[in-house]
């Protein structure tokens, strides 16, 4: 049985880099709510390919700077319904 | 709790309130017999529209009292950036009703099945009606709580 994947991200860590990007800044840039963006940073939500995409153009970077993909080692069983 | 978690849980309460005040008033000793129909239809129709009509002014109320207080913690401006913010349906949004949905369509037929059952048991029609009115109503409720309880679990597509 193939192992889900476990998205993460680097958000938080890119919003720093960014001269402390709010998350209402972000969240805006990206089309969505704040607290989609608080449910990302905590990992809590994996995005869809598209708001993938547009986090990364929000801080002028490549997907894959942002999103990766752990196989197996699920932590987060609950938000795998 | 996050902004959706609850505007959910007010629409819950308000839900929730208006089933038990129908409950209530169905087992008083004046409700309409158990063969009345027309009675029972018409006062399952007024009961909708209550209810959505105070949903609505819920809902009024529950982003007036978000704005004051987005207002009073971060000014005019950034007050009415939040307050967008938190209204905005996005996808996760969407993702967490859908989910939520399976589950309450799947009580919404088995208030249809409780119905025929009912009436195969030769039941009073009005005791089918009212199973599948609270199918419908067990569909929203629980449609409430799994987007409370998946929103704070997190959730994915997988």
């Amino acid at each position: 049985m193939v192992k889900p994947l476990r998205i993460r991200n680097q958000i938080r860590r890119l919003r720093f880099f960014a001269g402390e990007m709010t998350q209402l800044e972000l969240a805006e840039r990206a089309g969505v709510s704040r607290q989609t963006i608080i449910a990302l940073e905590a990992e809590k939500y994996a995005p869809s390919l598209e708001l993938a995409f547009r986090i990364a153009a929000a801080f002028g970077m490549e997907i894959t700077e942002v999103f990766r993909a752990d196989e197996g080692g699920i932590a987060d069983e609950g938000a795998r319904e | 709790m996050s902004d959706l978690g609850k505007r959910t849980l007010t629409s819950l309460l308000v839900g929730l309130g208006s089933i038990t005040a129908y409950a209530l008033w169905a087992l008083r000793g004046s409700a309409p017999a158990g063969d009345d129909l027309r009675a029972w239809a018409l006062a399952m129709l007024l009961w909708l529209g209550g209810s959505i009509a105070l949903q609505i002014l819920a809902q009024i109320a529950f982003h007036i009292a978000l704005a004051v207080v987005f207002t009073a913690k971060m000014g005019e401006e950034e007050g009415k950036r939040l307050l967008s913010s938190a209204m905005t349906e996005d996808e996760r949004e969407r993702l967490l009703s859908w989910k939520a949905a399976r589950v309450g369509q799947g009580l919404a037929g088995l208030g249809l099945v409780a119905a025929l059952a009912l009436l195969g048991l030769g039941a009073p029609p009005a005791a089918a009606l009212h199973a599948l009115l609270g199918g419908f109503a067990l569909d929203a409720l629980a449609e409430g709580v799994l987007i409370l309880l998946y929103a704070e679990r997190g959730a994915s597509y997988g």
